[in-house]
């Protein structure tokens, strides 16, 4: 299968980006799509996600938040907050890690889109907090010709507290075929 | 317009947010891509997008998470300074972004929760626009704030 043609190596900052693999059709007759999910069971992900600084700089970086709550020690400590937070949106980073390419890896199929998200969170991830991920299948439906999928990820850190719920929708391609087909456009 | 959170016990339905803009170019698609470990091609590799057409256009499109995340800036940038929190946010996406569109997001309080015990929180509704004022996203925030 063709793989990205591109080399984003030199952009790549941190630890963990240099160590995800980025080219996500080089293994795209791996990946799952929504005939092949069966919704049901809470499982675990493939891999937990520990959380640093550097982790959380690039994603603000990323995301184009300059708030130096989410990576000035100084002014975090001075903040009501105490500490550098993440952003919100985090949780996505922390999700295609500990998915990588096990069992969830519709999150990166090809062909897929996002039609909207819902997220709660209930106590702030920190830095040094070891994150787990559970996976549960929650509901597979159709809409004006388009397949839609949710499942529910729940994060725990080290000590069993839950910390968010992200309810991660996406359309997806149907069939096997269907993802082949466009990952060879 | 307050430019930060009032306090909960002075805050009026109907309280606009400060706007906030960014204007996403493809390196910034691209670095959103390796941040978040999202680097599914229709976001990161201009060629395959023009082949695959998945949104119905030959450009790369950016992570509707990144939309969603100016949507928790627009809140948390408002909230921050008083010590609030963002407790939940739903979005819908309802148009592509793509590279070299700005993107404004804006807010409104739309409801006002009296719980007590530190725990008031408030409802926003939020939306993203293009620079042609074309809807982007849609969604609402629960925040608590003191």
């Amino acid at each position: 299968m063709g793989s990205l043609d591109l080399n984003l190596d030199h952009l790549r900052r941190t630890e963990k980006q240099k160590a995800f693999g980025y080219d996500f059709l080089c293994d795209v007759d791996r990946l799952e799509y929504w005939d092949g999910i069966t919704v049901g069971e809470e499982y675990e992900s493939a891999r937990t996600y520990e959380v640093t600084k550097e982790d959380l700089v690039a994603f603000a970086d990323g995301v184009l938040d300059p708030s130096p709550l989410l990576r000035d020690d100084e002014a975090a400590a001075a903040s009501p907050y105490g500490e550098v937070l993440p952003h919100p949106i985090f949780l996505m980073t922390i999700a295609f890690w500990c998915i990588d390419r096990g069992r969830g890896s519709w999150i990166r199929t090809p062909g897929s889109m996002n039609p909207g998200q819902r997220i709660v969170w209930y106590e702030p991830i920190r830095v040094g907090d070891v994150i787990r991920m559970t996976q549960k299948p929650a509901d597979k439906w159709i809409r004006r010709g388009r397949h839609y999928f949710t499942s529910e990820l729940n994060f725990f850190d080290q000590r069993g507290v839950k910390k968010a719920t992200w309810w991660a929708t996406l359309i997806l391609p149907k069939t096997k075929e269907d993802v082949l087909k466009i990952a060879r456009a | 317009m307050a430019t930060v959170a009032p306090a909960f016990r002075t805050l009026e339905i109907g309280t606009k947010l400060p706007e906030y803009v960014r204007t996403v170019s493809q390196e910034d698609i691209i670095r959103m891509g390796l941040a978040s470990h999202d680097c599914n091609p229709v976001h990161m590799n201009p060629e395959w997008a023009r082949r695959a057409r998945v949104f119905g256009t030959e450009s790369t499109v950016a992570h509707g998470m990144m939309t969603m995340g100016f949507l928790a800036s627009l809140v948390t940038t408002w909230i921050y300074p008083v010590g609030g929190w963002l407790r939940a946010m739903e979005s819908k996406f309802t148009r592509p972004v793509l590279p070299g569109e700005t993107i404004t997001a804006r807010g409104e309080v739309i409801e006002l929760h009296y719980m007590g015990r530190e725990e008031d929180f408030v409802v926003i509704a939020v939306e993203a626009v293009n620079q042609k004022g074309e809807p982007v996203a849609v969604g609402k925030a629960r925040v608590v704030i003191p």
